[in-house]
């Protein structure tokens, strides 16, 4: 049975959850729960509170998925964007910081090239791992305080008593020197 | 807040760390402007694979429980035919040892040596999915129709007159998309398309105009039609032979998906 699962693609999946094939979710959660989850204990820092983060975004796309097009492979990205969003709301809540505009219960799919649906998993990782160690240590900081820290630009000037102008460039600019990363091999193989 | 603002705050905006109300700010403005702001789906695009960076943990066994029964609730809650299950194995204190060697494998796609990231046509994410990602809400281009009214339609079609009139010179196009369009060149290359009448893009579609030299097209941006009269290109003209326009995926394409639905000759 589970072999079955592995061979059927993510649209396939996602269309199997439209049709309320419960041993799809599962197979999704098998293919993704785990870096969903690590991603969530990333945010949150709580195992339990990533719990039910995940719990909630695999639940969205049950919820969602008769929106999914099909022939845009990005159930991976769908899925992620729902775990960061709900884990950094959880930070912010857990602040008191910031409101956020809350997530429906039920996410609206909306279609989304996913440009590498098809690289293995591990490729990906080692490539944006590498990427990011190569970046200047003050957009590296930067991006990490916004993405995994789930904190508002203003809320990193004020940590890193820095002006607005300076981090959001290091924000801008450490994101496009990922992608230029990303991009060129030559630069990845290049040695520090 | 305007289009250098919004670039300006492009790394923040797709990495979801901008406070509410300067979010609200700019999903009001990306919903009426005309310019391409492709730099925000390019680098929602990097920030989405952010999540590859972390250190990966296997989460506990009753999650996955836990997620199955609350589906299976919310569909017999919703009503309709009870969901389909396969036999979920029994509940094991030591997930990592069970699921070692015996989870099913997702199916990948070695990729080509060499290949990168970025080169795959359709790289642009759709606009509306990286907004509604990072917590921006819809761009909505029925929106932007709901915006528009007769003064401003009036504005548009002046526009027209003004771009026609200080052309260097006008070229139509012509195709199969049955689209009324012209290529206005200024004198110094640069150019921009006039509309007529043209419809908005089919759902989840946009247009997008290409100038193509020697065999080669390179954006020159992205319009969705309705309620527009000129869209100025990116780019120059210079040393192109065509300028085409093709319709894309929401956000537009690197590389033309498919063939161009009007086009037109600008000679040598």
């Amino acid at each position: 049975m589970q072999t079955v699962q592995a061979d059927r693609t993510d649209e396939d999946l996602v269309a199997a959850l439209a049709a309320r094939d419960a041993s799809a979710l599962e197979a999704l959660y098998e293919r993704y729960g785990r870096l969903a989850f690590s991603l969530a204990v990333r945010i949150v820092a709580a195992p339990e509170t990533a719990e039910e983060i995940v719990q909630e975004a695999f639940l969205s796309i049950w919820r969602g998925a008769a929106t999914y097009q099909p022939g845009r492979a990005a159930v991976r990205t769908w899925l992620l964007s729902i775990t960061h969003h709900r884990a950094v709301d959880a930070v912010r809540r857990r602040s008191a910081r910031v409101q956020t505009a809350p997530l429906e219960d039920q996410a609206q799919y909306v279609g989304v090239q996913d440009v590498w649906s098809d690289v293995s998993a591990s490729l990906v990782r080692d490539e944006v791992r590498s990427a990011l160690s190569r970046l200047p240590e003050e957009q590296r900081q930067s991006i990490e305080l916004a993405y995994f820290g789930g904190l508002t630009y203003p809320e990193i000037a004020e940590k890193l008593g820095l002006p607005l102008g300076t981090v959001k460039s290091r924000l801008r600019l450490g994101l496009q020197k990922l992608q230029g990363l990303l991009e060129n091999p030559n630069l990845r193989a290049d040695p520090r | 807040m305007d289009c250098s603002e919004v670039e300006e705050l492009s790394g923040a905006i797709a990495l979801r760390a901008l406070p509410p109300g300067e979010a609200l700010q700019v999903e009001e403005h990306l919903a009426s402007c005309q310019q391409d702001h492709s730099s925000l789906l390019t680098l929602g695009q990097v920030a989405s694979l952010l999540p590859f960076a972390v250190e990966e943990i296997e989460p506990p066994a009753r999650l996955k429980q836990n997620l199955l029964a609350a589906a299976l609730s919310d569909a017999a809650a919703a009503g309709g035919a009870a969901p389909r299950l396969a036999v979920v194995p029994a509940a094991d204190e030591h997930p990592a040892e069970t699921d070692a060697g015996t989870a099913p494998r997702p199916m990948v796609t070695l990729p080509v040596r060499g290949r990168r990231l970025w080169q795959q046509p359709g790289v642009w994410a759709a606009a509306a999915a990286i907004l509604v990602a990072i917590g921006l809400g819809a761009w909505n281009f029925s929106l932007q129709q709901r915006l528009n009214n007769r003064d401003a339609a009036n504005a548009r079609q002046a526009q027209a007159l003004t771009t026609l009139a200080a052309a260097a010179r006008v070229v139509p196009l012509s195709g199969s998309g049955g689209l009324q369009l012209a290529f206005a060149a200024a004198p110094n290359g640069t150019g921009s398309l006039v509309l007529s009448n043209v419809p908005a893009a089919p759902a989840g579609k946009v247009y997008q105009a290409w100038f193509i030299r020697d065999g080669k097209p390179v954006s020159a941006g992205v319009f969705n039609g309705a309620g527009v009269a000129v869209v100025p290109l990116q780019g120059s003209a210079a040393g192109a032979q065509t300028v085409a326009v093709t319709l894309e995926p929401l956000g537009g394409s690197l590389l033309p998906t498919g063939q161009p639905i009007e086009a037109a000759t600008l000679g040598s």
